[in-house]
C-alpha cells in the first residue's frame, strides 16, 4: 500500500498544471464576477449588478446572436464542406494532392488570412466587387450589413473546410471496400454509397466535428479582429471582441468576468445538447 | 577512483555554478531603459534614434529600447499589456486627459511634479493642459496636435474653381460641387472609428456649446446624450451622408488603404489632424512632391452655439511607470525629449512641439496651423481621450451608423444613452 502512494507523485505535475491553469482561473472569474470594481481596485463584494447589467446590455445581445450565426453558417461551410470533399477526394486518384491543396489554407497564419480577405471583400477595388461590376453587377460593402457574419464565415469555411475533410477522409479511408463493392454489386449509386453507407459509417467523426464547431465558434476571434477592425457599426461583433474590449478597453473585471461566466454556462449547455442528441442517435460501432 | 567521481562532481557543480553566476550577471551588466509609444513615421523614429545614440553614448552600459505599436493597437492592446508584463515600459507616451488620468487612478503614473517644475520655463503653458491631476503633473507634454482639419486637394479645388468654405453652407455648395464632378467630397478610412468620432466630435462642440457638450460627455447628472442640441449636431452628419457627400463604406474601409483614393483623385477632402502633412504625404502618397494639398479648419456652423472658430486638438506626452527601477534615468531622458534642439528637428518633420520657440518662422506649413491655433483661444478635446473611454466608443459607434444613415440622430443617441446607463449609476 505504502509503495503505491508513489504513483501520487506521478500525478502531482499535472494536478498542478491543471490548478494553476484551469481551475484557480475558473474560480477568481466567478469571484470577479460578483465583485464590484474601480478599475483595478476591489471596492465590494456581493453584488449581482454585472448580472443585472448582461440582461439589459444591447451589445452583448447582437455579440450572442452573430455568435450563433457565425456557428450555423461554420457547420455548412466548415464540417458541411469538409463532409463534401472528403467525399470527393476519398474517390480520386492522387487524393493526397487534393488534400494538400484543400489543407494548405490552414498553414497560413490568420492576420495574412484576415489581410488578404480584406483585400478580396474591400467595397471599392476589391477582387469580388472587381469580378462583380466586370460581369455587370453593382459593387456590395462585404464587410458591412447585413453582409458581415456570412463574409467572414466564409473565410472561416475556407480556412477550416480542409481541416475537417481531413478528419472524415481518415474515417472514410478505414470503411472496408467490401461494404462498399457489396452496395456497388447490388446496384447502389456512388451517391446512395456516400449518403446511406459512408457517411452513416463515419457518424461519430461528424458528431464531434459538430462539438468542435459549436464551442470553437464561441472563441472565433482573430478574424474578426483583423477584418473588422474596431467594427463601429457592431455588424460583426462577437463575444470575444466583446470581452476584449471590455477586459482591456474599459478595463471593467466585474462585467467581464461575469459575461465570460455566462458564456461559459452557454458553451456547456450546447455541450450537454450536442451530447445528449449523440447518445439519443446512438453511437456508431467501430468499423 | 571514489575521489574521482568526488571530484568530477565537485569539478561539475562549480562550472554550473559559475556558469549561473556569470549568466545571472550578464543580464545586469548593462541597465535596460524599455520606452513604449504608438507608432509614428520614418523620419520621427530617425531622430528618436538620434536621441537614444547620443543618450547611449552619455550613460555607457545603458541601453534604450523602444517598443512600437500603431495607435489603436497601442491603446488599447498593446499599452496594457505591456504595464502588465514582466517588462514593463519605464517611459511610455500618452495623450493628455482621461487616459493620463487613468494611469494615475491605476497607480501606473509616476508624480513627474518636481520633473515638470524644472521644464515648464521651456514648454508652452497650454501644453500641460490634461497632464496634472490633483495637483502634481504626470506627464511632460512633447507636441500638441490639431486632430481634425479639412485637408483637401488643391489642384482639385482649383480646377472646380472651388474656394475654401468659410461657412457650413459655403461647405455643402463646395460638396455638392464635387459630387457633381463625380468625386467623393468628403473620405474617411473609419474602421477605427476615431476619424468619424473626432470629426462629428467637433460638431457637438461647435453646435452645442463648449460648456454643454463637455458636460453631457462627462456624464454630469442631469444631462442626456438624447439633448435637442446634441441632436441637432448629429443631424448635421446624418445630412452629409443623405447627401452623399461622403463615402458610403467608410466604416469598413481601413485608415491607411483609404488615402489611396485621396492620392488617385477619386476624393477631395479628408478630415484628419496636423499628421497628415508628415505621416500620410510623406509616408504613403505615391508622389509626395506632386502631393498638392491644404486644409482649413471646420466652418462655422451658423446658429451654432459654440465658438466657431474652436478647433479639436490633444497635447501628447511621455509618462514614468511609477515601478521604474530606473527614475534618475528616466527622468534624464524624458528632459532630453523636451531639448529644443531635438523638437527643432520634429518641427521640421511636422510636429508642433510643446517646447516654446521651436518651430521654424519660414516654414509656411507651420505658421498656418500655428496661426489657426492663435486664431481662437477654445481647444476641445476628443471624445476619446478627454472622456470615458466606454462612453466614446458607443458615441463614435452612433456617429458613424448616423453618417451611413443606418439610425437617424434621436435613435442613435438613445442607444448611446442605454449603452452607457451604467456608467450613470
Amino acid at each position: 500500500m505504502q509503495k503505491n502512494n508513489w504513483y501520487i507523485l506521478y500525478a502531482l505535475p499535472a494536478v498542478i498544471l491543471v490548478t494553476a491553469l484551469i481551475a484557480l482561473p475558473t474560480i477568481f472569474t466567478v469571484l470577479f464576477s460578483f465583485t464590484e470594481w474601480q478599475r483595478f481596485n476591489i471596492t465590494g463584494f456581493g453584488t449581482l449588478r454585472h448580472y443585472a447589467r448582461a440582461l439589459k446590455d444591447l451589445t452583448l445581445g447582437k455579440a450572442f446572436v452573430h455568435n450563433f450565426l457565425y456557428i450555423l453558417f461554420t457547420i455548412f461551410l466548415e464540417v458541411g464542406a469538409g463532409l463534401i470533399l472528403a467525399g470527393l477526394v476519398n474517390h480520386l486518384k492522387h487524393s493526397i494532392v487534393y488534400r494538400g491543396l484543400f489543407f494548405s489554407p490552414l498553414i497560413l497564419p490568420s492576420i495574412v488570412v484576415g489581410v488578404l480577405w480584406r483585400q478580396i471583400y474591400a467595397a471599392e477595388g476589391g477582387l469580388l466587387n472587381t469580378i462583380i461590376i466586370a460581369l455587370g453587377g453593382k459593387a456590395v460593402s462585404w464587410l458591412d450589413q447585413p453582409y458581415t457574419m456570412i463574409s467572414v464565415s466564409i473565410v472561416s469555411g475556407w480556412l477550416f473546410a480542409g481541416y475537417f475533410m481531413t478528419i472524415f477522409y481518415s474515417g472514410l479511408s478505414r470503411i472496408s471496400r467490401s461494404v462498399i463493392e457489396s452496395a456497388i454489386i447490388d446496384g447502389a449509386t456512388p451517391f446512395q454509397v456516400y449518403t446511406k453507407i459512408e457517411l452513416p459509417l463515419i457518424k461519430n467523426l461528424i458528431m464531434l466535428s459538430l462539438l468542435i464547431v459549436t464551442t470553437g465558434g464561441f472563441k472565433g476571434f482573430d478574424l474578426f479582429q483583423i477584418m473588422l477592425r474596431r467594427d463601429p457599426m457592431e455588424s460583426g461583433i462577437v463575444l470575444p471582441t466583446l470581452l476584449v474590449r471590455i477586459f482591456f478597453e474599459n478595463q471593467d473585471i466585474g462585467y467581464g468576468s461575469a459575461i465570460s461566466m455566462i458564456l461559459t454556462a452557454v458553451v456547456v449547455l450546447i455541450m450537454v445538447i450536442i451530447s445528449l442528441i449523440n447518445k439519443a442517435v446512438g453511437e456508431v460501432e467501430e468499423y | 577512483m571514489k575521489k574521482v567521481y568526488f571530484l568530477t562532481l565537485v569539478s561539475l557543480l562549480v562550472f554550473l555554478g559559475v556558469s549561473v553566476y556569470g549568466g545571472g550577471k550578464q543580464e545586469g551588466k548593462g541597465t535596460v531603459l524599455r520606452v513604449a509609444s504608438s507608432s509614428e513615421g520614418p523620419e520621427h523614429i530617425a531622430i528618436y534614434d538620434k536621441m537614444i545614440a547620443d543618450f547611449e553614448a552619455k550613460h555607457p552600459g545603458v541601453t534604450v529600447t523602444w517598443d512600437r505599436s500603431s495607435g489603436d493597437d497601442y491603446q488599447f492592446q498593446g499599452l496594457p499589456s505591456l504595464l502588465q508584463s514582466s517588462t514593463p515600459p519605464d517611459i511610455y507616451s500618452e495623450w493628455a486627459g482621461n487616459r493620463v488620468k487613468n494611469h494615475y487612478l491605476d497607480h501606473e503614473a509616476m508624480d513627474l511634479s518636481s520633473l515638470a517644475d524644472r521644464l515648464r520655463p521651456i514648454i508652452d503653458d497650454s501644453a500641460w493642459s490634461g497632464a496634472v491631476f490633483d495637483g502634481k503633473t504626470y506627464m511632460i507634454p512633447t507636441s500638441q496636435d490639431v486632430t481634425i482639419m479639412m485637408w483637401y486637394n488643391v489642384d482639385i479645388f482649383n480646377k472646380l474653381n472651388l474656394k475654401v468654405p468659410k461657412t457650413w453652407t459655403e461647405f455643402l455648395t463646395v460638396c455638392a460641387k464635387i459630387k457633381e464632378a463625380g468625386m467623393t467630397p468628403i473620405l474617411m478610412g473609419n474602421s477605427d472609428a476615431w476619424i468619424a468620432g473626432n470629426f462629428v466630435g467637433l460638431f457637438l462642440y461647435r453646435w452645442a456649446g463648449e460648456q454643454k457638450t463637455i458636460d453631457i460627455l462627462s456624464l454630469k447628472p442631469g444631462t442626456k446624450f438624447t439633448d435637442p442640441d446634441f441632436v441637432k449636431a448629429m443631424q448635421f452628419a446624418y445630412d452629409l451622408g443623405k447627401l452623399g457627400y461622403i463615402n458610403k463604406d467608410l466604416n469598413t474601409l481601413e485608415y491607411e488603404p483609404s488615402f489611396a483614393r485621396l492620392f488617385d483623385g477619386s476624393a477631395v477632402m479628408y478630415p484628419l489632424g496636423t499628421w497628415f502633412k508628415t505621416e500620410i504625404i510623406q509616408g504613403i502618397a505615391p508622389d509626395p512632391e506632386k502631393a498638392n494639398f491644404d486644409f482649413f479648419n471646420l466652418p462655422a456652423m451658423e446658429g451654432g452655439k459654440g465658438d466657431q472658430s474652436s478647433y479639436m486638438g490633444v497635447n501628447a506626452g511621455f509618462m514614468m511607470n511609477a515601478k521604474t527601477k530606473h527614475r534618475a534615468l528616466a527622468e534624464e531622458f524624458l528632459t532630453m525629449m523636451v531639448a529644443p534642439e531635438y523638437r527643432k528637428e520634429f518641427a521640421k518633420v511636422g510636429d508642433f512641439p510643446s517646447v516654446k520657440d521651436t518651430l521654424d518662422p519660414s516654414d509656411s506649413y507651420a505658421m498656418k496651423v500655428k496661426a489657426m491655433m492663435n486664431q481662437t483661444k477654445t481647444v476641445v478635446a476628443p471624445p476619446d481621450t478627454g472622456y470615458n473611454l466606454e462612453m466614446s466608443t458607443a458615441l463614435y459607434q452612433a456617429m458613424a451608423k448616423v453618417l451611413v444613415n443606418e439610425m437617424t440622430p434621436e435613435a442613435a443617441l438613445a442607444e448611446v444613452e442605454t449603452k452607457i446607463s451604467h456608467l450613470r449609476q
